[in-house]
């Protein structure tokens, strides 16, 4: 998993808004806000910290019985689910400060309560500098980095080109926002630098998306680290 | 989870600067622990007979803190690494702060001091002097920027402004001299009402510094060393264990000084407990102590281990005790050593400009090392106190002794405001200094009596 690695690319993802919690968290009388030590605490929205904040927050915002809080290692293992057991059946509802993996594995591992997402998973990032988040990957499912000097236009290019840049990279930027840096420009600068700027003249090949979202739900079996008594 | 012994830092203690009063200063240092001086290439003149010493033309890093540092040096055979574990950088010498004395056998007059772009020491020196001839002399001091982050700082200008020395702010003054007598032309915005002022002195001292060199710039730089005049003065910074010395206090008497106060520190380091520590099984090795800590006191790897093979780390020596690692870890992972009951409050306060107003007074405060310190949870306990409202009093900006954290605090305010909405957060953040005190009125008579 993501969550192991000594890479600092994480999960990024921000908190809905106090105005959808608030709606979706409607008729529960005891709430369990339940926090992930995972990336969601690297990038500073779903931690020890923030999962106190939120509770103080509802505790402040909405008339409820019980509003409290726990955190687990990460919300992606069922082991570290594990441990909710004796205490799960004094709460109606569990608010979950994790992913989008974190809030689904906690709905799989207690079907018998609802398992709410606290916030929006948004892209897997870096911070680039502290506080400030950036998309790097877009788990494509067929890395081409060694093609693009490290940069990668599959996550960066607005349009996901393979062969660019298109017409809207003006001095370095992409037209979309002067926020945001053409990675085509940047790949063009780094293979210049690398003296590789012959890979340009290479037309690349339509790219097989099939490993991407369009082969539908993916999955990875790594049958050798099956346990003997699992199918 | 202290480093076990004293005696495991470094010892070493590095010179990094040419002149032979820092070779006097290393020779009696010497006589007590290891000394390494580190002489900038281009001061080729200085004898380089001291087998402890060698020449760089850059400092390209530093790492670690306080008894733990690893400095990398360019030199002309290649990257050379020191351990040391403090280190002394000789700088070139700024204003001429024995102008002051000028004033003694001097009859009565009105003296202008100009203090622009200085450090904190120099203030310290500039407010002294005046206050020492203030009953005699009249001084006004013009300035842009009132500086009074160092012991006593606070203080000192309060006692300075009773005594009826004059602070003028400003950037842009005129010098015109008329019949042996100076005048002194102001454009000031920031005299309320005044615009363009005309002061008439007998006399002008100018207690800037001379231009740093670019060097000394880049290496203060590498040093991440923001302030000076802290602690353990005159040579302290914002960093425990590094410390600056003007050339110009490098007399006798300044060597004398440095010699015992680093001989009382290697005898007794400043703190063996650290005032805020990192429960390692907590800690998610996301950095962000180690990115926020203003004075570098952070490092991760030693001497615990986690779940990712390591963990941050804050160098009890080299800790100054803010917090804003506490308030900004996403894991909750640091708390503060000597966990004191926590009293509710509706006014959350930086202890350094807050406290003095607040002390002795019947509201409801708690007080904080840092503005900074004061995080997200502590704010919205103190909305649950107060009813859904709270008061925070933060340093004005440049005021911090530990960087930023009024600004920081702001921004979690900000966020919170967002969040709850600003109709819903009735949260007022109020900049003061510790000179404001009696002025607890001014921010609303009815507010305060409600904080009771």
């Amino acid at each position: 998993m993501l969550h192991g690695e000594r890479i600092k690319q994480v999960i990024v993802a921000e908190l809905k808004s106090l105005e959808q919690i608030k709606e979706m968290l409607a008729g529960y009388r005891r709430i369990l806000v339940l926090g992930c030590g995972g990336c969601v605490t690297v990038s500073q929205t779903g931690g020890q910290k923030e999962a106190e904040f939120l509770v103080r927050l509802l505790r402040h915002e909405i008339q409820a019985e019980r509003v409290d809080c726990q955190v687990v290692p990460r919300q992606c293992e069922w082991e570290f689910l594990d441990v909710l057991e004796t205490d799960i059946s004094n709460y109606d509802v569990i608010l979950s400060m994790a992913c989008g993996i974190g809030v689904q594995a906690v709905n799989e591992r207690y079907p018998g309560k609802q398992t709410l997402p606290a916030l929006n998973t948004t892209f897997l990032g870096m911070p680039v500098k502290h506080g400030l988040f950036e998309e790097r990957c877009q788990a494509c499912g067929d890395c081409i980095l060694h093609l693009t000097g490290g940069i990668c236009p599959v996550a960066r290019c607005s349009k996901n080109l393979l062969n660019g840049p298109c017409g809207g990279s003006q001095g370095g930027k992409c037209e979309i926002s002067k926020d945001t840096v053409c990675a085509w420009q940047l790949i063009y600068d780094r293979l210049s630098a690398l003296g590789q700027l012959d890979r340009l003249d290479v037309i690349m090949a339509p790219k097989d998306w099939s490993n991407a979202r369009d082969g539908g739900p993916r999955r990875m079996a790594r049958e050798d680290l099956f346990l003997d008594d699992e199918e | 989870m202290q480093p076990e012994k004293w005696g495991e830092l470094s010892r070493q203690i590095l010179i990094i600067g040419a002149s032979a009063r820092g070779f006097e200063l290393g020779k009696r240092l010497s006589t007590f622990t290891p000394v390494m001086h580190a002489v900038p290439e281009n001061y080729h003149s200085i004898s380089m007979t001291d087998r402890g010493s060698f020449t760089f033309r850059e400092m390209s890093y530093l790492r670690g803190s306080y008894g733990r540092f690893t400095a990398g040096f360019k030199t002309r055979d290649g990257l050379k690494e020191v351990k040391a574990g403090r280190i002394i950088v000789i700088t070139q010498p700024s204003a001429d702060l024995n102008q002051l004395e000028k004033v003694e056998g001097m009859k009565p007059a009105t003296v202008a001091i100009v203090v622009k772009n200085a450090s904190p020491i120099n203030y310290q020196k500039a407010l002294l002097g005046c206050l020492k001839y203030s009953g005699k002399h009249r001084f006004y001091i013009i300035t842009d920027d009132v500086q009074v982050c160092f012991p006593g700082g606070e203080k000192l200008y309060g006692q300075a402004r009773e005594q009826g020395i004059v602070f003028i702010k400003t950037a842009e003054y005129k010098l015109t001299k008329q019949d042996g007598k100076y005048i002194l032309e102001l454009d000031s915005r920031d005299i309320q009402g005044l615009g363009e002022v005309q002061v008439p002195v007998d006399l002008v001292i100018h207690l800037s510094p001379r231009p740093i060199d670019e060097n000394e710039i880049k290496m203060l730089k590498v040093l991440n060393v923001r302030q000076t005049g802290m602690e353990r003065y005159p040579f302290g910074t914002d960093r425990e264990g590094i410390y600056l010395v003007e050339l110009d206090w490098l007399g006798d008497d300044g060597i004398e000084s440095l010699f015992v106060s680093l001989l009382l520190q290697d005898e007794m380091p400043p703190a063996t407990t650290g005032q805020f520590q990192v429960q390692y099984d907590l800690c998610a090795l996301c950095l962000t102590c180690f990115r926020v800590c203003p004075h570098r006191a952070v490092e991760w790897g030693y001497p615990a281990r986690n779940l990712y093979g390591q963990a941050a780390w804050i160098n009890p020596v080299a800790c100054m005790g803010c917090g804003l690692c506490a308030s900004e870890c996403p894991a909750g992972a640091i708390k503060p050593v000597a966990g004191a009951a926590v009293e509710a409050g509706i006014i959350l306060a930086c202890k350094n400009s807050g406290g003095p107003i607040l002390e002795g007074s019947n509201l409801k405060y708690r007080l904080f090392p840092c503005a900074g310190n004061i995080g997200l949870n502590d704010i919205m306990d103190a909305l649950d106190t107060g009813n859904g409202r709270a008061t925070v009093l933060a340093c004005r900006d440049g005021k911090c002794q530990h960087g930023c954290g009024g600004r920081r605090l702001e921004a979690k305010v900000k966020r919170l405001r967002h969040i709850i909405g600003p109709e819903n957060a009735d949260i007022r953040v109020i900049r003061v200094s510790a000179q404001d005190n009696g002025k607890v009125a001014a921010w609303g008579e009815n507010k305060a009596s409600d904080c009771r």
